[in-house]
């Protein structure tokens, strides 16, 4: 008999098999887990990484937003590079704020470039640039500092509103009762609300904030959302081309300035105002002049124009035998000669002195039969500021330019005619914005000497700031028609924002005592966006306290 | 005493031990089998993955950097679900005065191709000049869905077929969806 001993070998031979096969199974698996285990880690390292870069960002803007709103620190400390910094769970970020040039320069825009690096144990993964801008006022199509009971949008199948829409206060939209079956978008933009309006009997929050109201102005039970208060796409669709997300009620207020005060400063400098009437320049400068004009006292037409290329203001102050004329040219693409004889800046010329490109140049009315000159270096900051009303204003622009008057004081402009630029052919819409007017005002007024006929429209190639928010929290003030109610029916067609404090009307339809139409009267409106004026406004056009993402590049730090 | 029995196993051992070993062996064979099969798909789909995922890598900066043209416009535009069409900014980016390229993104369904494809110029027309180049290939199906305005849902779908056991062909895919939400452009 063969002994025990020798059989165990067979039983070796299989466990050595057995092993062997199980090693390699067990190492088929432990290759493929750590691929797994480093792709899971990476990918989530990544995305922490991100958050972490991301959170850098959003501080740095709300941060930023709070220094603009005045709440914290002072802007104007804002001049170099700096930075701030954090942390996210393990993660550490540094972000580099850094103001460009122009944000130094007065420049009431702000932008900056935040470039946000997220660390994990002093060793960087993931860098965010983003570029925010200030925004702007001329951001709106149209603005309603408040929004009163009665005013409301009524959707017109002929017409449409181009860009964003904000009312402070409760939006309100009527239309017929088959807008739902046959109506077209009439909001190309977004539209928000800072009220929120609830239907009567229905909970708090129900609907979506607007009240819809009928041709009759009573509220409006056919709404874009059902009983239940779900949204009906489809209808939606045609109120808003970009639909239900196109809404936003319940925002946050957006404020206007109470006063016009600083533009003041800006067009003369922080020296006291000059306080003779007429056209005032700052001639002490050597430098390029980075002020504006100032203008004391009512002015009673300034006209625009331009004249061999040259911009040039024609201002009328006084009537009468006290009517007196300056003329502010701008000398932009040619220069000028000023007359031996003539004074200039308070010195007599010997000679004919010739002015190059790159001066302005005030030629103020005759004194004792001499001409009068002020003469100083730069084309200005684009700023004419006024501490009195405008009773007449029409023309065509050339530079970017706005034209204030004193706010906290009521002050007006009138509109006496077309506001044309010369970069854009009067009815086509602008395209750049080298030439850009804004008008800012208490009322910017379309005067009853502008002639109403509805097939020669008023053509107004500007951006209207009219009206403020006062101390007690009022609006005041806005952009009108002067004997809205009277004088037969004109249009108008504006090619830039309208911001205006109440919402006061432009065209008023009668009815006799039978209900029949009978006719119209002021002004048909018609605004065309210019999302170029949008994102780069008239020089000193009015901000917001809120930044606006331009750009967003997110890479691997390397 | 000398044993009359020889040295050696008795047939019916030898065939019990065989038809063990057989089975055993079969079962190891099976185990082999099944083993070889689970790691050509594991790997298959680490290479489905990774596929996948670089092109989702590829995509996302590109889409996280999409801004609205101009003043009041939205991010993104999409016109059908295999593409879609954005705006990033130009590379001399100037804040004051913004300029944007317009970015697309397709699949070819025929080629199984993904691509990117941008205007040359700052703005341009649809008539314009534009510059394409590949992104991914070997993608079955690339679907883009915008469930909010600044939110893109990307679905990659990525196949390969692999040996099974029974020296068959599998068809093993690979689902990768992801919302990538754009920064805002606008706080209300």
């Amino acid at each position: 008999m063969r002994p025990r001993h020798a059989r165990r070998g067979s039983i070796l031979l299989l466990s050595i098999f057995f092993l062997v096969t199980l090693f390699f199974l067990a190492m088929a698996l432990l290759q493929l887990l750590p691929v797994e285990l480093n792709a899971a880690r990476w990918a989530r390292m990544n995305q922490e990484a991100s958050y972490a870069a991301d959170a850098g960002i959003t501080d740095s803007i709300t941060w930023l937003e709070e220094v603009l709103a005045g709440k914290q620190g002072r802007l104007s400390d804002l001049t170099e590079d700096f930075e701030r910094g954090g942390s996210f769970g393990d993660w550490t970020w540094v972000v580099t704020v850094e103001p460009d040039q122009q944000t130094r320069e007065n420049n009431p825009v702000r932008v900056f470039r935040l470039t946000s690096v997220a660390s994990l144990d002093g060793r960087p993964h993931r860098r965010i640039v983003a570029d925010v801008r200030q925004d702007s006022f001329a951001h709106y199509l149209t603005f309603i500092g408040a929004s009163s009971n009665e005013a409301y949008w009524r959707l017109d199948r002929n017409s449409k509103l181009e860009g964003p829409m904000h009312v402070n206060g409760v939006a309100s939209i009527a239309y017929d009762n088959q807008w739902f079956q046959t109506g077209v978008p009439f909001f190309e933009g977004t539209y928000t609300a800072s009220g929120f309006h609830v239907p009567s009997g229905k909970p708090a929050g129900f609907g979506d904030g607007v009240r819809y109201r009928n041709f009759a102005g009573f509220d409006n039970s056919d709404t874009p959302y059902n009983e239940d208060g779900v949204p009906i796409p489809e209808r939606y669709d045609r109120i808003f081309t970009r639909g239900r997300e196109a809404l936003k009620t319940g925002v946050r207020e957006r404020e206007m300035p109470e006063t016009s005060r600083s533009l003041a400063m800006e067009a003369w400098g922080e020296t006291p105002l000059p306080l003779d009437q007429g056209v005032h320049l700052d001639t002490s400068s050597t430098s390029k002049n980075k002020k504006g004009i100032l203008i004391q006292g009512d002015v009673e037409s300034l006209e625009l124009s331009v004249v061999q290329g040259n911009s040039v203001m024609a201002v009328t102050q006084g009537t009468g035998e006290a009517k007196k004329e300056t003329r502010v040219t701008i000398l932009s693409e040619n220069g000028m000669t000023l007359p031996a004889g003539a004074e200039v800046n308070g010195a007599i010329l010997p000679r004919d002195l010739v002015l190059e490109t790159g001066n302005t140049v005030v030629q103020k009315p005759d004194a004792g039969g001499r001409k009068i000159f002020a003469v100083a270096p730069g084309v200005t900051n684009g700023l004419v500021y006024c501490t009195g009303s405008i009773n007449g204003l029409q023309g065509q622009n050339k530079g970017r330019r706005t034209i204030a008057v004193d706010v906290e004081n009521n002050k007006d402009i009138v509109i006496s005619g077309d506001l044309t630029r010369q970069d854009t052919p009067v009815g086509e819409k602008p395209a750049g914005t080298e030439d850009l007017l804004g008008l800012l005002g208490m009322n910017i007024r379309i005067g009853n000497s502008v002639e109403r006929d509805l097939e020669a429209p008023l053509q107004l190639y500007c951006s209207v700031f009219a009206g403020r928010r006062n101390s007690d929290g009022q609006y005041e003030g806005s952009f009108l028609v002067d004997d809205v109610d009277s004088s037969g029916a004109g249009k108008f067609i504006i090619y830039g924002s309208v911001v205006r404090a109440q919402d006061s009307p432009w065209l008023m339809s009668w009815v006799n005592s039978g209900g029949a139409y009978i006719g119209s009267t002021g002004f048909v409106s018609d605004m065309k966006y210019d999302s170029a004026a949008a994102a780069n406004p008239p020089p000193f056009f009015p901000t917001m306290p809120t930044l606006r993402v331009l750009s967003w590049r997110e890479e691997p730090y390397r | 005493m000398r044993s009359t029995r020889p040295d050696g196993m008795t047939l019916a051992e030898t065939l019990v031990s065989m038809a063990i070993l057989a089975i055993l062996g079969l079962i190891l064979l099976r185990i082999y089998n099944v083993s070889h099969q689970a790691y050509g798909r594991g790997t298959g789909q680490i290479a489905l993955q990774q596929k996948a995922r670089f092109l989702m890598e590829q995509m996302t900066p590109l889409l996280l950097s999409a801004a609205p043209p101009h003043e009041g416009a939205k991010a993104l535009f999409s016109s059908d679900s295999a593409s879609i069409v954005f705006y990033v900014p130009d590379k001399n980016f100037q804040p004051r005065n913004p300029n944007y390229v317009r970015v697309g993104i397709y699949h070819n369904d025929v080629d199984k191709t993904v691509w990117l494809e941008n205007s040359v110029t700052p703005l341009s027309s649809q008539d314009d000049m534009f510059r394409a180049r590949e992104l991914a290939r070997d993608i079955y199906d690339l679907r883009l869905g915008l469930p909010t305005e600044n939110t893109v849902r990307v679905t990659v779908e990525v196949h390969q077929l692999t040996r099974t056991a029974g020296g068959g062909r599998d068809d093993q895919e690979y689902l990768l969806e992801s919302l990538v939400q754009i920064p805002y452009y606008s706080k209300n």
